[in-house]
C-alpha cells in the first residue's frame, strides 16, 4: 500500500529545498507579510479582541500561510502530468493513493516549514509570548497542519482533473482570496455583518485560527477548543478519503 | 536485400511453431475502448503472444494501437473485454499487472530535474525495489545503456537518443516479463534507431523477456519481429510472421503510370493471364501479378499497342509496407494524433 511513498515525498520536497532562489522565496515571504500587514494595520477601532492586533493578526496569518502554501500543492500534479512523470508513475506498481498522497504530505512538510518561520519572526517583532506553553505550541501546530493536510488535498484533487496550468491557476486564485477573506484570520468575526459570519463559520481558516489563538494567546475563541480540533480532524480526515478515492478512479495520464 | 531475407526465413521458422511449444503471456481477449461520442478507438480485439516474442502492432494514425497498449499497461481502463497477461487480469488485478511489466512510453516520462541514476533509482523504489538494490540496479541498467558516463548530469542536458535510453533503462527496472514499447525509435536518426534496436534485441535474449512495441518503420518490425498484428479501425486485419503476411498478399507489386491516357485501362491490363488484380489509385495503376517482371513486359506491350505510353513503371518484391498498404489501403506515414481536449482541459487521446 505505502510502497514508494518515501521516494515520492522525498521527490517533491527535494524539488522544493534544491532550487535555492524558490527555497529562500518561500521562507522570506511569510517574514515580509507580517511586517507589512502587522505593522500597516490600525490597532485601534477593530472590536472584539482580547489581544493586540498584530498578535491577533499574526497567528491569524499562520493560517493565512498555510493556505497559500496548499494552494501551490494542485500544481505539482498539473506540471508532473504536462512533463509525462505522472505517467511514469501510473505504470508502476506503486498505488494511485500513494501518489496522491505524496503531493499533500510533501505540502504539509512545506507549510509546517513556513509556520515554523513565521511564528520566530512574529516572536521577534513583538508577538505576546505570556501564554506560549510548549503544549499551546505544539497543538497550533497540529491545527495548522490538519488545516494544511485537508486544504493540499482540495488542491490536489483539483489537479487530478485539471490537466491545464492554466485551468488550475485560475481555480486557485478563485478559491483562495474568498477562502481568506471570509475567516477570521484577518479580522475577528464580531467585525463582519452577520450573513459573512455564518460563511466564516463553515470555513475550517476560521477553526484554525482560532484554536491557534486559544493554545498561543489563550484567547477565548470562536468555539471550544475541542470542537476547532474535531472540525479540524474531520475536514483533514475526510477531504485526503475522498482525494484517494477519486485517484483511484480518476487519476489518468 | 537477400541476406535480408535468409534472416527472415531463419527467424520465421521456429515462430511458426511457437503456438505448440511456447506458453501464452499475453492473452487479449474482445478488448474494447469507445471513447465519448461513442467514437469506437479499439473494438473487441483479441490476440495471443507467447513468451519470449517479439510482437509487433502495426496501424495507421488512429488506428488504436496506443489505445491498446494504455489498456494493457493499466493507464486506461477498457470499456469492455479484457486482457491477461503472464495470468494476471488487467482490470480485476492492475496493480499485480503493473509489477511485472515494463512500460517505455512514446513521450519522455522521466524528471528533467533529476540525473538519469536518481530516474532510475525512483522508478525502481516505486515497483517496489528495496534501497540498495535499487542502485545496484540503477547503475547495471546505466551500464546496458551506455550511460554511465553521464549518470550524474540532469537529464534536461540529455540528447533526444539519449533520453530514450533511458527510459528504455526506467522500462527495466523490475526486470519484467513482458515489455511494451510505444513507438520506441520515433523521431530519431538512424544510427541511434539501429542502436536501440540494438539493445531491445540483446534484452530478449539475455533475459528472454517478451517484447509486445509498435513502430511506424516497416523495415525494422521486418527485421525485428517475430509476428506482427495490423489494426486499422480499431479491429485486428490480420496477425502472422513476417514471411507469412508477405506470402499471403500472393505475388509482386507493379506501379503503372500512362501518358495522356483518356480512358481507364484496367480491364486491357486485367486481360493478361499473370495479372491479379488491378486497382486504380489516382493516375497510378497498382497491379499484382505473379511474376512481376513478366509481367510488367507485357503490360507495356498491351499498353502501347493501343498507343499509349508507359511514363514509369515498378515492379516491388512483397515487403511488409505493401502488405500493410493491401490491408489497411494507407500508404505508412506519420501524422498528427488526432486530439481533443475535455471540460478541464485535459488531452483526450483518441489515438495515435
Amino acid at each position: 500500500m505505502l510502497q514508494g511513498f518515501g521516494t515520492l515525498v522525498e521527490r517533491l520536497v527535494k524539488d522544493w529545498y534544491k532550487s535555492p532562489f524558490l527555497f529562500i522565496l518561500t521562507l522570506i515571504q511569510p517574514a515580509i507579510w507580517i511586517i507589512l500587514y502587522g505593522e500597516s494595520f490600525p490597532s485601534s477601532g477593530i472590536s472584539g479582541l482580547t489581544s493586540s492586533y498584530f498578535s491577533f493578526l499574526s497567528v491569524g496569518m499562520l493560517s493565512f500561510v498555510v493556505l497559500f502554501a496548499s494552494v501551490y500543492s494542485g500544481m505539482a500534479i498539473v506540471f508532473d502530468r504536462q512533463s509525462g512523470f505522472l505517467r511514469k508513475m501510473l505504470v508502476t506498481s506503486t498505488s494511485r493513493g500513494s501518489i496522491i498522497m505524496s503531493y499533500v504530505v510533501s505540502n504539509l512538510f512545506k507549510a509546517v516549514v513556513q509556520v515554523s518561520i513565521l511564528i520566530a519572526v512574529a516572536v521577534a517583532l513583538g508577538l505576546q509570548t505570556s501564554h506560549m506553553t510548549a503544549l499551546g505550541l505544539t497543538s497550533a501546530f497540529v491545527a495548522e497542519a490538519l488545516l494544511a493536510v485537508g486544504l493540499s488535498a482540495i488542491f490536489t484533487m483539483i489537479g487530478i482533473f485539471s490537466a491545464n496550468p492554466n485551468i488550475q491557476l485560475g481555480v486557485m486564485n478563485f478559491i483562495s482570496l474568498p477562502l481568506l477573506f471570509a475567516s477570521n484570520s484577518l479580522f475577528p468575526t464580531s467585525a463582519m455583518p452577520a450573513w459573512l459570519q455564518d460563511v466564516a463559520r463553515a470555513n475550517p481558516l476560521s477553526y484554525a485560527s482560532d484554536a491557534a489563538r486559544q493554545t498561543l494567546l489563550g484567547a477565548s475563541g470562536l468555539t471550544s477548543l475541542m470542537f476547532d480540533f474535531v472540525f479540524l480532524a474531520v475536514f483533514a480526515v475526510v477531504l485526503s478519503a475522498l482525494s484517494i478515492i477519486l485517484s483511484l478512479k480518476f487519476l489518468s495520464k | 536485400m537477400s541476406t535480408s531475407e535468409t534472416m527472415h526465413q531463419t527467424a520465421s521458422t521456429p515462430s511458426t511453431h511457437i503456438n505448440e511449444n511456447k506458453k501464452l503471456i499475453v492473452n487479449v481477449v474482445n478488448l474494447s475502448m469507445t471513447f465519448k461520442l461513442q467514437i469506437k478507438a479499439v473494438d473487441r480485439i483479441s490476440l495471443q503472444v507467447y513468451e519470449g516474442e517479439i510482437f509487433g502492432f502495426l496501424g495507421p494514425n488512429g488506428a488504436g494501437k496506443t489505445t491498446t497498449i494504455s489498456m494493457l499497461t493499466t493507464l486506461l481502463k477498457p470499456t469492455g473485454g479484457t486482457a491477461q497477461i503472464a495470468g494476471q487480469d488487467i482490470t480485476k488485478n492492475a496493480s499485480a499487472v503493473r509489477s511485472m511489466i515494463g512500460v517505455v512510453q512514446q513521450d519522455n516520462t522521466s524528471d528533467k530535474h533529476m540525473t538519469a541514476y536518481e530516474n532510475l533509482v525512483f522508478t525502481a523504489r516505486l515497483q517496489g525495489v528495496e534501497a540498495h538494490a535499487a542502485k545496484k540496479r540503477a547503475a547495471e541498467l546505466l551500464d546496458l545503456v551506455e550511460l554511465s558516463d553521464a549518470a550524474h548530469r540532469k537529464v534536461e542536458t540529455y540528447s533526444g537518443g539519449m533520453r530514450r535510453r533511458l527510459e528504455i533503462a526506467c522500462g527495466l527496472v523490475n526486470t519484467p516479463k513482458v515489455l511494451f514499447l510505444d513507438e520506441p525509435t520515433l523521431g530519431l536518426d538512424v544510427q541511434t534507431r539501429s542502436a536501440i534496436w540494438k539493445y531491445i534485441k540483446s534484452l530478449k535474449e539475455e533475459n528472454a523477456m517478451t517484447l509486445f512495441l509498435t513502430t511506424h518503420y516497416m523495415e525494422e518490425a521486418d527485421n525485428l519481429c517475430d509476428r506482427i498484428a495490423i489494426i486499422d479501425h480499431g479491429h485486428i486485419v490480420t496477425v502472422g510472421s513476417p514471411v507469412e503476411l508477405k506470402a499471403k498478399l500472393g505475388g509482386d507489386i507493379i506501379e503503372l503510370g500512362v501518358k495522356g491516357e483518356d480512358k481507364d485501362l484496367s480491364e486491357l491490363i486485367l486481360k493478361l493471364s499473370m495479372v491479379k488484380t488491378v486497382t486504380k489509385e489516382g493516375s497510378l495503376y497498382r497491379i499484382k501479378a505473379e511474376n512481376g517482371d513478366e509481367a510488367a513486359l507485357a503490360i507495356i506491350d498491351a499498353v502501347r499497342s493501343k498507343g499509349y505510353y508507359v511514363n514509369n513503371i515498378l515492379v516491388k518484391e512483397p515487403s511488409l509496407s505493401e502488405v500493410y498498404l493491401e490491408l489497411t489501403g494507407k500508404a505508412f506515414r506519420e501524422e498528427e494524433p488526432n486530439k481533443a481536449r475535455d471540460f478541464f482541459g485535459k488531452t483526450i487521446d483518441f489515438e495515435n
